[in-house]
């Protein structure tokens, strides 16, 4: 910054003055980007822009949530990280002392609690980038980027479960009524898969995953009419089978 | 990571009563009750932790270390009819236990310092231990005695718990003991909620359980207990 500002510095003074050290000219070329005014303007605009992405994060969190607990103070302080940051970079914006200091005092606060979701974890940096960059004036950045990450982690999270996928938990007694089983479910159902098979001693457990389609669960009545089949459990999940 | 275990998620969080109490409702209707509790629906469980020299087990957890184990002598309802040797293993975000059990008389020879009655190659778990005594001088650390209510689902394996008045023995580990002298580890009654699954958590559920204000905790009731055992001022942590 300091170079590419130093001809237009040095061209602004008078010509009769040569005498100018090259401390001065940095001193005056850095100075010159700091304005120690900030407009009211200007401070409503951004925190206005930073808001709506906040909010924009805030609604995706919400609806892309795919772990166990659901938290609301976390994605509340999602919004709150995007409008302060976005006051602390006005903050340092304005002033170069404030902002080494700055530097300095954010390095001493630390956060004891351990985010254990990694995407949890995305979306409290993206709030903080979109802070600083909606703070430092790049308005147009921190809109489109967030745009394009927004549907980017839609795409990845949630691309999993369009469909509200279904895991169905069958007993039954042997081959036959397995395979009664298979048949039965590749004609009623669009899609399945099996998850698991644990075969005991004249038991066979297995857990399909499928997606209905827009077939109802009723088949699942005439699963259970199948002979040598003990139960069956249809059960909606999330999607995430995670297995070892 | 041994692939012949079966590793579970065990997520868990701190509730306060109000939130217990909801989140019990709703979860009474769909799951039922843990088939060792009482009328109450409700049982105690006594833990004796074992640690080394080094205490790597307090280390690795406060340090964060991804993979990690630990051995430890569990009895229910203060009753020596059942007593359990588990080794608790945790790989990246998943948690297993490798368990067997123990004879009152043995149970009294570990209490008792005399590991030799460990040494048995035919049962591997025990030998395990008799090893982990005698090369890294493991030893019984802290009682860690909680009341546990527990609803299981059969789908999914779920089980559901809530662990109620955690209290640490100090320097006691007499574990057969009813009478030993023990205190709450926390300020304020705090209930850990405890969900564990095996693949999947069916979304009846996941929607039962959904309270305000939770957030996931790392929650070791090892390490809240051995936190009261100092030997030093400068274990004030």
């Amino acid at each position: 910054m300091a170079e590419t500002n130093t001809p237009a510095a040095a061209a602004a003074e008078p010509t009769g003055q040569t005498s100018n050290s090259f401390s001065d000219i940095l001193k005056n070329s850095v100075l010159q980007n700091f304005n120690s005014d900030i407009s009211i303007s200007k401070i409503i605009l951004t925190l206005a822009i930073a808001f709506l992405i906040g909010l924009f994060i805030y609604f995706l969190y919400k609806r892309i949530f795919s772990g166990v607990l659901y938290s609301k103070s976390f994605n509340v302080s999602l919004i709150g990280m995007t409008l302060i940051t976005a006051t602390v970079i006005i903050a340092i914006n304005s002033n170069l002392v404030l902002s080494l200091g700055m530097v300095g005092a954010l390095s001493i606060v630390r956060f004891r609690t351990p985010i254990k979701d990694p995407t949890d974890l995305i979306f409290l940096f993206w709030a903080a980038t979109v802070g600083i960059v909606t703070g430092a004036g790049f308005y147009t950045l921190a809109i489109i980027g967030s745009i394009i990450i927004g549907i980017v982690l839609f795409v990845f999270i949630k691309s999993a479960s369009f469909e509200t996928p279904y895991l169905l938990v069958i007993h039954c007694d042997g081959d036959a009524s397995e395979k009664a089983v298979n048949d039965k479910l590749a004609q009623l159902v669009k899609r399945f898969n099996v998850k698991q098979k644990t075969v005991t001693a004249d038991n066979i457990e297995m857990t399909v995953e499928l997606r209905l389609g827009s077939s109802e669960p009723r088949f699942v009545n005439e699963i259970t009419k199948l002979s040598g089949v003990k139960s069956a459990v249809l059960i909606s999940y999330s999607g995430d089978y995670v297995s070892q | 990571m041994n692939p012949n275990l079966k590793y579970r998620h065990e997520l868990k969080y701190y509730v306060n009563h109000h939130q217990y109490h909801i989140i019990r409702q709703q979860l009474k209707s769909l799951l039922s009750p843990d088939k060792n509790a009482d009328s109450s629906g409700q049982y105690h469980i006594r833990s004796l932790y074992f640690d080394d020299i080094d205490n790597k087990a307090i280390h690795e957890k406060l340090g964060g270390i991804r993979d990690r184990e630990k051995y430890r002598i569990r009895i229910y309802n203060f009753s020596d009819r059942v007593i359990h040797l588990e080794k608790k293993i945790k790989f990246n975000d998943y948690i297993t236990k490798v368990k067997t059990s123990l004879s009152r008389e043995m149970a009294d020879a570990i209490l008792a310092g005399h590991y030799e009655a460990l040494n048995d190659p035919r049962k591997p778990l025990l030998f395990e231990l008799y090893q982990q005594t005698t090369k890294h001088l493991l030893r019984p650390k802290v009682i860690v005695d909680y009341v546990r209510e527990a609803y299981v689902s059969a789908a999914g394996n779920v089980r559901i718990t809530f662990d109620k008045d955690l209290k640490t023995g100090l320097h006691a580990t007499d574990i057969f003991n009813p009478d030993i002298n023990t205190i709450h580890t926390f300020d304020h009654p705090i209930i850990v909620f405890e969900v564990k699954y095996d693949e999947y958590l069916p979304d009846y559920i996941r929607t039962a359980i959904q309270a305000n204000g939770l957030v996931r905790q790392s929650n070791s009731k090892y390490v809240i207990c051995r936190k009261w055992l100092k030997f030093n001022s400068w274990e004030d942590q």
